[in-house]
């Protein structure tokens, strides 16, 4: 029932792909010699050049549009130095004669992101640089009629039937079948193997324990996985963290995707001219594209400690020192390891990362405000300076790497405003530490909230209605912005937290809001 | 809210099992979600086509509904040669119709009425019954070609399997109303439409009405929750359309209309039909439609159409697609005119087709606006702005995946099932264009067969859980995974999905449909903001279509753990009992065990109750009395309209006490009880009456012969009372509540006219055989013999069966109580009871010895001689030495008795 993480080297299924996409270029070039300019498939062309897979800030975006221009026209040359690249490319046939498979796929665009092509007009945003348009044609009207496709099959199936002869049966009836519209399934099992059968039924068992969440029995068939050859722990990463998770602990599960993000994160250059059997998307990581396995680890590795950091805040004071400054250290062993992160490729230009490294920066001077501002951690004033000079370099860090996200792509949805408020109100605090006029300036801050534009104004909305229910929400750990909420967490009135923790953990959920811009 | 997460705008969030969303959440290790939905009633086989005709179904009586039901069969020369009846007069027609079929009781065997017996309307056509179809057909002119035919004609001597893509849902539950209902909003029917028959050529029209089923849900605070057992299917009307149907739908409206649609839309290979609907009656049986005159294929374009989709926005508008991705927008006739013909506008058409798209699938959806469309194709999703005139590649699926389903689950947003991802796809806030919202990746087979998905919504609260199954027409699992939407923009997505596999279907799964109802209304306060997944209790009915023979099965799902789940308003021992039998070891002593452990929670109320009444003596001796006389005059009633009102004589009816008369509340004294049956039981004995005692009910639950309820009370007590206090209020509920549900009588009379019905029906040479019977040893023979018994009767005809089953019953009564038998069986069972005492256990078997040896050469068909060949040579010499020893055992007992 699931897809196992193998890659099926089959004679057969070659073959067959081998006349399929042989049959749809002869069939494709035929029509567009006959009817050449109403080839509606021509327009294609026009559009991967128009929308590039990533689309990003102008820069980025001009960049990525030569890029991929270039990137097309050395295709050959990249072919011969892929197989270093990638054990699980479909090895082309070098018999001389042209792939059809290739032929068929250097029209169209494999993105690496996801699965398809995804034209969601994001034309909106970059509507200054005019570099493409929404993506929107006139209606093609040019109705397809019976006689022009009868013809251009008769062609094509003349054209084919000598490579047919040699075929088996079976194949045969199966071009025929799909040259008619039809679909084919298989009754027999692909895979003949008998590695390949126990790898099949192991990887349902999974699928099955984990659904069940039955986490012991998915953890020993798990580990009888990966030490099966012709394995790719790539395809299944994502298993082998959640049971880790749920089996051993967090910090194994962590430690788990830290590996798998340093064996496997490659900066090459990502080829679109390759046959990949598997899609990139949440299997690969290349010059341009970040693995799913490193945002996931660098995501997991920030909530959990951010959560514990708000789990600390709701306790008494004393109890804590010392988990606060394991925490400390944890984090800042985060924040280096990702200073090292933004240097090279990928990284460098994922917003993704630069953004998740100006959260941490937030959240270490969180930390420590928080510390400054109990008193019953003991510091000396020398002491109160160096984390207060602390606290200001990870505002400023964080600014800057905002600063970077904003440079970099704008197509994520980064909550800025919300931060940049939190970070001048940390500033505020600082500067300012009697409590009369933090009150004081509590009510300035309204003031200027008030002010703000009207994308602002809509925000503030939902903030207000979010404190009057507070109790009702969901909790916002991860909403580090709206000072209400540092309040609470300051001054303990942390009673919130335990029950939203309760209402949240009703539902493990994978949470999704649009973007509210 | 957390508004905070981090997402790509133009792939939204790409999740799957353990990939960590973006964005900072609070990561809680003690997570409890949503139970597992699992299944609550395994599938069962409905016999769609089997109308069930609810005026003859009486709720008093306890035979099962099969036998009243009426198979509608659909071969046309089936033997019925019903006389025509004139009726002219349009008004008596539902009324004579009604009392047919409430006072006709037939079973199978006899010449039957179909139960959608339909006289016919039109005068000069009512000749035959065999109208009924060509009334009901409307005029196609085009032949058809069955299925079966085909696909030996089209599949091929490999392991290749071809797959029409163009078939999509043959069983569709959705809500419909006609055109004045809807705009009084007064009723909306749950139809259900399905294609049936061997060529799939047949429309069938049904209305679902929920009811309250048998379960009770309790949750831990005992608040019961209502779940529907699919129960009252009523099927309404069957048109033959003389063409495969490849696909049945029901458009659904914007909510904005808070309406149901009037229109039902059929696609066979070469033509569009449109039935508008005029009148839903299903307590008639009437369903009223117009039928349109049908688009052909070639008046809109070469190919034949793929799909076709109503505007939510607009009743009267559609749009098509044709297999090569030619589309159209056309309109309805608004005249009222019979037969008016659909128009396809000329100004709005286009075309998605593109050479390197070989399926043949395509579809056709609303967008999220008014004019705007969605074409898909299998590798490629074009949104359409007709007004507009524009076109966008929304999707390119050219490498990785290929689309596979897409359905729309409300007014913008849709699900898109691809061959590696479920996405949801919902207009960007404030604006209509479309988004990737959250996808999660399914890692099913690409493999797989024919994917397809289908959704139900549930209210829960403020927001709404999406349930989205996915199936596959080669495997019989249910891969279902749920979304949270929380207002406009929030949606949840579960972390793991369920897996449901569905043992009794072979072959795979062709449709799934979720019947909706308003079930939940209990813990449906729509104030709470907050949603708790782990208290919801869901029951999901689902009607699935088995993708090889077509056939039907209804199921439930529930995440409810089955020990809170006890049977309605009584206690009824068996459907539970069974139920725990599955899970426990098969000993009755543990089943039992189990039983009660959930009674003491259920029961726990009702106890409650009990203690509240004071144990005023009077008022017993009351309620003892009213009950006695009501008790005895209900039971008169059903003796005189057994008399009057003859059922089938091979029904024997055995009447619970419940189903006459409700327990009264207030009774607890068992003696009293005790006394009370035995002075009815008493009385009643002179009648023929038979009851089921004390001493049987409990020699079946616990094997012991008890007389007296006092009795099984103190051995109750002694175990329960250190258990908890209050012990002999449970008890006597339980004791209560166990007698309400097994306690009745048969009427010895029907038995009679059982047997001597059956013997009549049977040939010379079964009558000797049953005369055989009657006698000990050949008895216990059969009996103990069951592989014997088995082989040579299972091929037989059906009223051997009912034989079979039917006399050891008499015989068993026979030898536990031999009183009763002297006075109750009438002379007609002499010859039994005669025989019985016939002597010479050896002449016996050397008879029947002979008989086995003979009869299978004259009666049996050619195909049951081998193992009767095999009976001759081995079983013989074993069944003498076994009925050898027997006949000595019997003979003691014999003596005994006598």
């Amino acid at each position: 029932m699931f897809e196992a993480p193998l890659n099926i080297h089959s004679k057969v299924l070659a073959n067959e792909r081998k006349i399929r996409y042989q049959y749809i270029n002869t069939f494709t070039k035929r029509y567009s010699q006959l009817y050449g300019d109403t080839i509606p498939s021509s327009s294609l062309e026009s559009n991967r050049s128009r929308t590039p897979i990533t689309l990003p800030t102008p820069e980025a975006s001009a960049h990525e549009h030569s890029d991929s221009n270039t990137n097309y026209n050395d295709d050959s040359d990249s072919i011969s130095n892929t197989n270093t690249l990638s054990d699980d490319e479909y090895n082309s046939d070098s018999t001389g004669t042209t792939n059809e498979e290739t032929k068929f796929f250097n029209r169209y665009d494999r993105p690496q992101e996801s699965f398809e092509v995804w034209n969601t007009s994001i034309d909106t945003l970059n509507s200054k640089t005019k570099l493409k348009s929404n993506g929107r044609i006139p209606i093609n009207r040019n109705k397809i009629s019976f006689n022009r496709l009868n013809r251009v099959k008769k062609f094509t199936n003349k054209k084919l039937e000598a490579r047919l002869q040699h075929c088996t049966k079976r194949l045969k009836t199966h071009i025929k079948a799909i040259s008619e519209g039809y679909e084919t399934s298989y009754r027999d099992k692909q895979t003949t193997s008998f590695n390949n059968i126990h790898i099949e039924n192991l990887i349902n068992l999974l699928y099955y324990n984990i659904c069940e969440k039955n986490f012991n029995q998915a953890y020993h068939i798990f580990s009888l996985i990966i030490r099966l050859p012709n394995i790719d722990i790539r395809n299944f990463w994502n298993l082998g963290s959640i049971i880790l998770l749920k089996k051993v602990s967090i910090q194994e599960s962590l430690n788990f995707l830290n590996w798998i993000h340093s064996i496997y994160s490659s900066n090459q250059k990502y080829n679109n001219s390759i046959n990949y059997k598997t899609a990139p998307a949440f299997t690969q990581s290349s010059r341009n594209h970040t693995g799913k396995f490193t945002t996931s680890f660098l995501w997991m590795t920030l909530s959990l400690i951010h959560t514990k950091f708000s789990d600390l805040t709701s306790r008494n004071i004393k109890e804590i020192v010392e988990e606060l400054n394991y925490l400390k250290k944890k984090l800042k062993k985060f924040v280096e390891k990702l200073s090292e992160m933004v240097l090279a490729p990928p990284f460098i230009e994922d917003s993704e990362i630069w953004y998740i490294y100006s959260l941490s920066h937030l959240i270490l001077a969180r930390m420590l405000m928080f510390e400054t501002r109990n008193n019953d951690i003991s510091q000396t004033s020398v002491e109160k300076d160096i984390t207060k000079n602390e606290i200001i370099s990870n505002i400023q860090h964080c600014k800057s790497h905002l600063q970077k996200v904003r440079e970099n792509q704008n197509d994520y949805n980064f909550k800025f405003q919300k931060i940049e408020i939190e970070l001048k109100d940390m500033e505020k605090k600082l500067y300012d530490t009697s409590s009369d006029e933090e009150i004081l300036n509590e009510e300035e801050f309204l003031d200027n909230e008030d002010v703000l534009d009207n994308e602002e104004n809509n925000f503030n909305h939902e903030i207000n209605f979010e404190h009057k229910n507070n109790q009702l929400m969901t909790p916002s750990y991860d909403e580090p912005i709206y000072k209400y909420n540092l309040d609470d967490e300051f001054s303990g009135q942390t009673h919130l937290d335990s029950e939203n923790e309760m209402t949240q953990s009703h539902f493990e959920s994978n949470k999704y809001n649009s973007s509210s811009d | 809210m957390n508004r905070d997460l981090t997402f790509s705008k133009q792939l939204g969030v790409q999740l799957g099992i353990g990939i960590q969303f973006p964005g900072l959440r609070a990561y809680t290790e003690n997570v409890s979600k949503i139970p597992p939905l699992r299944i609550l009633t395994r599938p069962t086989k409905l016999e769609l086509h089997k109308y069930k005709s609810q005026a003859a179904v009486n709720p008093l009586e306890s035979f099962s509904e099969d036998e009243v039901n009426n198979s509608l069969s659909e071969n046309l020369n089936s033997d019925d040669n019903i006389p025509a009846i004139d009726f002219e007069n349009d008004l008596t027609y539902n009324h004579w119709k009604n009392l047919l079929l409430s006072k006709i009781h037939w079973n199978s065997l006899d010449p039957d009425i179909r139960a959608n017996f339909h006289l016919s309307q039109d005068d000069h056509q009512n000749t035959s019954y065999l109208f009924d179809n060509i009334v009901d057909s409307p005029n196609f002119s085009h032949d058809y070609f069955p299925s079966e035919l085909k696909q030996k004609v089209l599949i091929p001597p490999t392991s290749l399997k071809l797959v029409d893509p163009t078939v999509g849902d043959l069983l569709v539950i959705n809500k419909a109303q006609n055109v004045s209902e809807g705009r009084l909003d007064t009723a909306t029917y749950q139809l259900l439409v399905y294609a049936s028959g061997q060529s799939n050529s047949w429309l069938n029209i049904a209305v679902i009405k929920p009811k309250d089923s048998n379960y009770v849900i309790q949750t831990p605070k005992l608040t019961p929750i209502k779940e529907i057992a699919i129960d009252e299917i009523f099927g309404i009307k069957k048109i033959n359309i003389n063409a495969t149907i490849k696909s049945i739908k029901i458009p659904t409206f914007s909510s904005l209309y808070n309406k149901s649609s009037e229109i039902l839309t059929l696609l066979t290979s070469d033509s569009l039909h449109i039935l508008k609907i005029l009148d839903i009656l299903p307590e008639y049986r009437v369903f009223n439609y117009k039928i349109y005159e049908p688009l052909r294929f070639n008046d809109f374009s070469d190919f034949p159409i793929a799909d076709v989709s109503f505007n939510p926005w607009d009743i009267h508008q559609f749009a098509i697609v044709d297999i090569k991705g030619n589309w159209g927008i056309g309109v309805l006739p608004k005249n009222k005119r019979e037969g008016s013909s659909i128009k396809i506008l000329r100004e709005f058409q286009g075309t998605i087709f593109e050479t390197d798209e070989l399926s043949n699938w395509k579809k056709i959806a609303w967008s999220t606006k008014y004019t705007r469309i969605l074409v898909l194709s299998r590798s490629k999703i074009v949104e359409v702005d007709f007004e507009e005139n524009w076109q966008n590649n929304l999707v390119e699926a050219k490498s990785w995946t290929s689309i596979l389903d897409y359905k729309r689950f409300n007014d913008s947003n849709g699900v898109l099932l691809t061959s590696k991802e479920l996405i949801i796809i919902g207009p960007k806030n404030g604006s209509s264009d479309l988004t990737r919202k959250i996808s999660w990746k399914h890692d099913l087979k690409s493999t797989m067969g024919k994917l397809k998905i289908s959704f139900t919504r549930i209210p829960i609260g403020s927001s709404e859980l999406l349930l989205i199954f996915i199936t596959s027409n080669t495997s019989n699992k249910i891969f279902c995974q749920g979304f949270l939407i929380e207002g406009e923009n929030s949606i949840y997505c579960f972390t793991t999905p369920f897996i449901t596999k569905l043992e009794e279907l072979k072959g795979g799964i062709s449709d799934i449909q979720v019947i909706t109802n308003d079930y939940r209304e209990i813990n449906n306060d729509s104030d709470r903001n907050n949603v708790d997944l782990s208290n919801e209790l869901l029951s999901i009915s689902a009607l699935i279509k088995n993708s090889k023979k077509g056939e039907f099965y209804s199921t439930t799902f529930t995440t409810i753990p089955t020990s809170q789940i006890s049977r309605k308003k009584h206690v009824h021992f068996n459907p539970l009992a069974s139920e725990l039998e599955s899970q426990s070891e098969d000993t009755n002593f543990k089943t039992m065990q189990a039983y009660f452990s959930i009674l003491k929670e259920n029961l726990h109320s009702l106890i409650l109750s009990h203690t509240q009444f004071d144990n005023n003596e009077n008022e017993e001796y009351e309620t003892f009395q009213e009950y006695g006389y009501s008790l005895s005059q209900s039971i008169n009633d059903r003796i005189l309209d057994s008399e009057v009102n003859v059922p089938h004589k091979s029904i024997v009816q055995h009447i619970l006490f419940e189903h006459l008369l409700k327990f009264p509340d207030n009774m607890n004294n068992l003696t009293e009880f005790t006394s009370l049956f035995e002075q009815i039981s008493e009385f009643y004995t002179e009648k023929d009456i038979i009851f089921s005692g004390f001493d049987n009910i409990f020699d079946i639950l616990i094997h012991e012969n008890l007389y007296d309820l006092n009795m099984l009370f103190s051995k109750l007590v002694e175990i329960w009372e250190p258990m908890f206090a209050h012990s002999e209020y449970y008890i006597r509920g339980i004791i209560f509540s166990l007698l309400q549900s097994s306690m009745g009588f048969s009427i010895a009379s029907q038995i009679d006219g059982l047997e001597r019905h059956l013997r009549n029906e049977l040939s010379q040479d079964y009558n000797e055989l049953l005369d055989d019977w009657g006698r000990e040893n050949w008895d216990d023979d059969i009996s103990t013999n069951s592989f014997r018994s088995s082989i040579p009767y299972s091929s037989q005809p059906q009223f051997l069966f009912s034989s079979q089953t039917q006399i050891p019953t008499i015989k068993s009564s026979q030898s536990h109580s031999t009183r009763r038998r002297n006075k109750n069986l009438p002379s007609g069972s002499g010859k039994i009871s005669k025989r019985q005492y016939a002597p010479s256990s050896q002449r016996d078997i050397s008879q029947s010895s002979s008989f086995m040896s003979s009869q299978p050469s004259s009666t049996l068909p050619d195909t049951m001689t081998p193992a009767f060949s095999l009976l001759q040579s081995s079983i013989p010499t074993l069944s003498q030495s076994i009925s050898a020893n027997r006949s000595k055992k019997k003979k003691k007992k014999v003596g005994g008795f006598g």
